[in-house]
């Protein structure tokens, strides 16, 4: 019987910068100060476009980056202070990652009973047992290479439990399936997370994957745009006070667009410079 | 365990891959495991040979004494019999067989000289034909040989009558008659007991058949009769092995060892008193271990390129395939898995390969040696797996696990997110690539150095660095054209870029942007130059084999002739028999103390005489042309000879003139005009029968008789001559025109002599030295010293190495000066010791008929006609025996410097197969890799073909050019390393060693190498198409 335990995830203030990989290339600023809190045992997606940050901000949730600046703490741990075998050592018991492409998720070679064991470590968890507890079990002494991209990823997160994980981190993990793999991986990973008890934070662009999550994170341009929580959407104060506009206002209001921010009660408008004048 | 089944299923999923490792690994210890085999079997091979050609009684060992007749202080023949029991616990050598014989006089009807003998094991290897064998302790017996009872007169039951040498007389009883069992054979060889009917010395009774006897027999005697006690000791050499050598070494050292103890013991330094131990064993293991030492130096050189180039290949392989587990490795990193965990499992894929390659490849080594010894040894040999091999299949999978580990360690340090980002490809450090190529580089360089200063071999042991200079070289040039080819590469792809070549452009800018990739030139030099350093060493070492076995015969077929009778000059028989030029007359003279002689027919010797280039500081043409006669000799035909004399001064007494003749068959004769009356007079004297078909005039004597009582005065007489000559032939009178011309005359060195000429005749004017002694006039085509070629190492032993005056024998077995006015390293037929003349010379130097002992040959070159013997018999020259350059080539064949040189073929083959393999294999994977890109470009309208010519340009440059550098070096090296290579330095009888380049064959290696990269590219060209697909796209973002 596996406990089921999460933990918590904050991000102070974190930038992280990419340094130029060759002549006549600028650093990239992946991420301008994110920040970010999740609760143990939370499902929250990160949701945004292509070059946003959300990977990034993944990788330093998974410890496999260092934050330029701000702090990223997995439950009492600082990422960014922590010792390289002490980050190996988070990653195979604490936090799991499950990534984009399901075949580099799993040894292609090896059955799936084989990968959950090889996951799980020699402390490891009874593979049987989660894969019966998952639903699993048929494919145990199948070749991870020769099943579909959904069903790959389904071990995939199988694998990522085997070891104890409280929080699981999954990259893209259904944008190389088909709708109805999708659909069975999410449900898979509802399943994890209530059964289970683990954090999960799932790093998407596909908005209707985000919606299935109870709590959605938006990052644009390196930075929490805004948070939707149980079907509604809300912008994110920032710590330096800014506030990002939803994206469909975002074209109504181009950078550089003055609005005179009024305040009636708990309401909050915004009155574009034009329309004040008239 | 996981870790280990995952390995085991790893290797099964990616099958061609590790079927890639596989192979390439056991190609890798197969190619070092080969040589130390091969080595084993030459070495066993050379062995069996020495012993097979050796004598009975130069591998055996015979321990022997004579007794001393009186002596009662030690029981010799226990001695001996100890001595020889040393042997008898040494599984290589059969029980001794001991015997004793005593020197008798048979004294029947027919007095012979022979022995009574005691031999153990005598009545197994004798047949009884009458009576029985002698047994038991009898001391009166005797069994004799049939030969012994036919001329003594003797049967069963008999009295043989016998007095030892010192006058004891031994009778006994006859009780049976015997034939040896196979007389000739090993068991009767060391004691040579059946000589009637051999010739025997002169004043001494014939030589018999021993008599046999019991050992109690002579034993009874001992005291009265003095025995030679011997145990022969017969060498099993079926049963020895190349291993066993130190064994026997050590044996026979223990024996003399005893023997040298014991003869301290007696009180005397001379160990014969002890016993005489007799074996050539020592010299023929010497031998041995010196054809073998040649031998592994070649072998040593072979293998350690190949190696080399085989490690090279594993090495990339492995770290390739240890490389791509990258993904796994990041995963293995990104579950937690501890760092010896990830090691290990980055590491058990390739060790398992390697691992399981290496028995396979040492099976698969034997099996190759095994199957193909036979042919390349020429004889049949038990190839065996020696502990050289075991080590050095060891090293080769230390050196892939080396490979795996140093590949391993880069990834297990990368971080895994670098690790992820980067996918397989994990770069190497650009400054850890330029250390290791310089490394190369002044590894190279050291190793030239040490090969042009040192010679392949240090203190006799193959230099490891001289070794592999020369694939070092190729290793540093390739480097550095690697290191140049990004210049290049850049220019191309500026004048490309916008050009209608697209697939040199894309050729070029893969180079550009993947030089690793390029990398695989390294391979393809190595490979290259270890072919064409093979290719090199092989013909080199054929080519002077051939040249060596020439010089040995003397010529490419030499004929040992008899002249018939009439033949005076075999040049002219052998002028006539093949006009064409082909052949040449040889005469040869040895005696012992002076060197060689071999006079040989200047005028034909170019085109059929064995003579390599740089055997003289000479060229062959100013050395023949120094040889040949410079005058010609004074010829008379005729049945009488008029002499016209003119005496202008002499002495008082009366003057006598003596024409010496020398008839064709060197015989000298005399005629003599005397007195010669003062003032002018014709003289005419009868010609010697000879002359009627020509003669030569050999020297004048102008003498005056001194009377007895003046003999012992010194005093100067004068005999002023003016002389010609006509001869009588065809009934008329012919002046004879040699006496016109003072050239042709000279003094003989003995005295004053002043020639010139007076009109149509000779003017002479001789002063006696003293007493009665008058120089004579001499024909000038008689030599004062032959001119000769002196070989090197005779010039060696002549004083200061002066060689102007060296006493030799000429044909008529008289002593001959020759005058050395060039040298020769070797000289055809005689070797490094002997001279060489003028046939015409040696026989005008001739004072009487030819001896006996001289051996006349006639030399026959490739072209020469086939029926020559015919020919010269048609001459009155009549063939003895054929000698063929062949036949010493076949013996060189036969050894182990040649073995080892069919290694180098072997070795050239098989980096060929490596060179074109390695592109080739390069190719596949570079296509397989860029599927993606090649789809790509072929989605957005680049042609296939384009595609196809783009890789085929790209790989076809990285081959061109390391086949280039390839070439090169292992020329280079080639003739860096040769010279002084033991088998070549090694030329104590031999010509000087002819480096040139094998043009033909490093041609043919060249466009065959070319051909089939071309063949193979073609063939794998089917692969770019397939790569280059649309569904690529999708497989490749994956």
């Amino acid at each position: 019987m596996i406990e089921p335990v999460g933990v918590g995830v904050r991000c102070e203030g974190v930038v992280h910068i990419y340094p130029a990989s060759g002549e006549g290339l600028d650093d990239v600023v992946a991420l301008r100060g994110i920040d970010l809190d999740v609760d143990p045992g939370e499902f929250v997606s990160l949701l945004g476009p292509s070059g946003s940050g959300k990977s990034t901000v993944l990788g330093l949730l998974a410890g496999m980056l260092r934050p330029s600046a701000g702090r990223v703490l997995i439950g009492p741990h600082d990422i960014g202070r922590m010792a390289p075998r002490s980050l190996a050592r988070l990653r195979g018991s604490v936090v799991a990652l499950v990534l984009q492409n399901p075949s580099r998720n799993l040894l292609a070679y090896a059955t799936v009973r084989q990968n959950v064991a090889f996951a799980a470590g020699p402390s490891g968890k009874s593979s049987d047992e989660l894969l019966s507890r998952l639903g699993l079990a048929a494919l145990a002494d199948r070749v991870t290479g020769r099943l579909s991209g959904g069903e790959q990823q389904c071990v995939a997160i199988a694998a990522a439990l085997s070891s104890g994980a409280q929080l699981v981190l999954a990259d893209e993990p259904t944008s190389q399936l088909d709708a109805v793999s999708r659909k069975h991986v999410m449900e898979l990973l509802a399943q994890v997370h209530a059964e289970f008890g683990c954090t999960v934070v799932l790093v998407t662009h596909d908005a209707s994957v985000a919606a299935r999550s109870p709590r959605t994170v938006t990052i644009r341009d390196g930075r929490v745009g805004s948070e939707g929580v149980h079907g509604r959407e809300y912008a994110v104060v920032g710590q330096d006070g800014s506030l990002q506009l939803p994206p469909e206002l975002f074209e109504e209001f181009p950078p550089g667009t003055l609005l005179e921010v009024r305040r009636d009660g708990r309401e909050i408008t915004f009155v574009p410079r034009s329309e004040e004048s008239s | 365990m996981l870790i280990l089944r995952l390995a085991l299923r790893a290797i099964r999923w990616r099958a061609a891959a590790s079927a890639a490792v596989f192979v390439v690994a056991v190609v890798a210890i197969f190619a070092a495991t080969v040589g130390p085999i091969y080595l084993h079997a030459v070495d066993e091979t050379v062995l069996a040979r020495h012993l097979k050609d050796a004598s009975l009684s130069q591998r055996d060992v015979l321990v022997s004494r004579d007794s001393e007749v009186g002596y009662r202080g030690v029981d010799w023949d226990a001695q001996v019999q100890g001595l020889a029991g040393q042997f008898a616990h040494d599984h290589l050598f059969a029980r001794p067989l001991s015997e004793e014989q005593v020197g008798v006089v048979y004294g029947g009807a027919q007095p012979l000289t022979s022995e009574v003998a005691s031999v153990q094991d005598l009545c197994v290897h004798v047949r009884i034909i009458r009576g029985r064998c002698v047994s038991g302790n009898s001391t009166g017996e005797t069994l004799i040989s049939a030969n012994t009872a036919a001329a003594e007169h003797l049967t069963v039951g008999g009295t043989l009558a016998t007095t030892t040498t010192t006058g004891v007389a031994i009778r006994l009883r006859v009780v049976g008659v015997y034939r040896p069992v196979a007389p000739g054979g090993s068991f009767w060889e060391p004691w040579d007991l059946f000589q009637f009917g051999q010739p025997g010395p002169a004043n001494q009774a014939a030589p018999g058949d021993a008599s046999f006897v019991t050992s109690a027999a002579l034993s009874s005697r001992v005291q009265r009769v003095s025995e030679t006690l011997s145990a022969n000791v017969a060498l099993l050499p079926e049963d020895v092995g190349y291993d066993d050598i130190g064994e026997l070494r050590t044996t026979i050292a223990h024996v003399n060892a005893t023997v040298a103890h014991l003869s301290y013991r007696a009180g005397t330094a001379d160990t014969s008193s002890v016993a005489a131990v007799t074996t050539s064993l020592p010299t023929i293991l010497d031998e041995t271990a010196h054809e073998t030492s040649l031998a592994r130096t070649l072998v040593t050189v072979a293998t350690a390129q190949l190696a080399l180039l085989a490690m090279f290949l594993l090495y990339a392989v492995v770290a390739n395939t240890t490389r791509a587990q990258g993904p796994e490795v990041a995963l293995a990193k990104l579950r937690g898995r501890r760092a010896g965990s990830v090691l290990l499992q980055s590491l058990a894929q390739p060790v398992a390969l390697v691992l399981a390659a290496a028995p396979v490849a040492a099976l698969l080594a034997w099996i190759v040696v095994r199957l193909l010894a036979a042919r390349l040894l020429g004889h049949p040999v038990d190839v065996a797996f020696p502990p050289a091999a075991y080590g050095v299949a060891a090293l080769g999978v230390v050196g892939g696990v080396l490979a795996a580990v140093v590949a391993a360690y880069r990834i297990v340090v990368t971080p895994v997110g670098a690790l992820m980002r980067l996918g397989a490809a994990t770069p190497g450090s650009p400054t850890a690539l330029l250390v290791a190529d310089a490394a190369a580089v002044t590894i190279a360089v050291a190793g030239l150095i040490a090969l042009e200063e040192g010679g392949v071999l240090d203190s006799g042991n193959p230099n490891p660095l001289s070794v592999l200079a020369p694939t070092l070289l190729a290793v540093a040039a390739a480097v550095v054209a690697l290191r140049l080819l990004p210049f290049l590469a850049r220019q191309l792809v500026r004048w490309t870029r916008d050009s209608r070549w697209l697939a040199t452009f894309l050729a070029v800018r893969q180079l550009l942007r993947r030089p690793a990739e390029a990398r695989a030139m390294l391979l393809v030099a190595v490979a290259v130059s270890i072919a064409a350093f093979a290719v090199a060493t092989w013909a080199y070492s054929r080519h002077n084999r051939s040249l060596r076995a020439l010089n040995s015969a003397g010529a490419h077929t030499v004929l040992i002739v008899r002249p018939g009778a009439g033949v005076y000059d075999l040049r002219t028989a052998v002028d006539r028999a093949d006009p064409g030029g082909h052949s040449m007359a040889v005469a040869y003279t040895n005696v012992d103390g002076l060197p060689p002689l071999i006079a040989v027919d200047t005028a034909r010797f170019a085109s059929v005489g064995a003579w390599v280039p740089g055997n003289s500081s000479n060229t062959l043409a100013s050395v023949l042309h120094g040889l040949g006669a410079r005058v010609a000799p004074v010829t008379v035909t005729g049945t009488r000879l008029r002499l016209h004399v003119d005496l202008i001064r002499h002495p008082s007494q009366p003057v006598h003139l003596a024409v010496n003749f020398s008839e064709p068959n060197h015989n000298q004769a005399v005629r003599t005009v005397a007195p010669v009356v003062p003032g002018t007079g014709s003289y005419d004297i009868s010609l010697p029968s000879a002359c009627a078909s020509g003669c030569r005039v050999a020297a004048l004597d102008l003498t005056a008789n001194t009377p007895a009582h003046l003999a012992s005065r010194t005093q100067v007489s004068e005999i002023d001559a003016v002389i010609g000559a006509s001869v009588r032939s065809d009934g008329g009178w012919r002046p004879v025109m040699s006496f016109e011309d003072h050239t042709r005359w000279r003094g003989d060195g003995k005295g004053q002599v002043v020639i010139g000429t007076a009109g149509k005749s000779l003017s002479l004017d001789v002063r006696q030295v003293s007493g009665s002694l008058w120089p004579s006039v001499v024909s000038a085509a008689i030599p004062t010293a032959l001119p000769a070629v002196v070989a090197s190492a005779q010039a060696g032993v002549e004083e200061g190495n002066q060689i102007q005056s060296i006493e030799a024998v000429g044909l008529d077995r008289q002593s001959v000066f020759v005058d050395g006015l060039f040298r020769a390293v070797t000289l055809p037929e005689v070797g490094r010791n002997g001279v060489m003349v003028d046939f015409g010379t040696a026989l005008a130097a001739m004072n009487q008929t030819a001896a006996a002992t001289t051996q006349y040959q006639v030399w026959l070159s490739s072209s020469a006609p086939s029926d020559m013997a015919a020919r010269l018999a048609r001459q009155h020259v009549y063939v003895q025996r054929t000698i063929h350059s062949a036949t010493y080539l076949s013996a060189l064949d036969d050894s182990g410097p040649a073995f080892a040189d069919s290694l180098f073929l072997l070795s050239a083959l098989a980096a060929t197969v490596l060179a074109i393999g390695a592109t080739a294999v390069g190719r596949v994977l570079s296509v397989r890799r860029r599927g993606y890109e090649l789809a790509a470009l072929e989605a957005v309208g680049v042609s296939p073909r384009t595609l196809r010519r783009a890789t085929a340009a790209e790989q076809g440059s990285v081959f061109g050019i390391g086949l280039l550098v390839g070439l090169a070096a292992g020329l280079v090296g080639s003739r860096l390393a040769l010279p002084s290579t033991p088998v070549f330095v090694d030329t104590s009888t031999g010509p000087p060693l002819v480096l040139g380049l094998p043009w033909a064959l490093l041609a043919a290696l060249t466009i065959g190498m070319v051909v089939v990269f071309v063949v193979v590219s073609f063939a794998i060209a089917r692969v770019v198409e397939l790569s280059a697909t649309p569904s690529q796209l999708r497989g490749a973002q994956q």
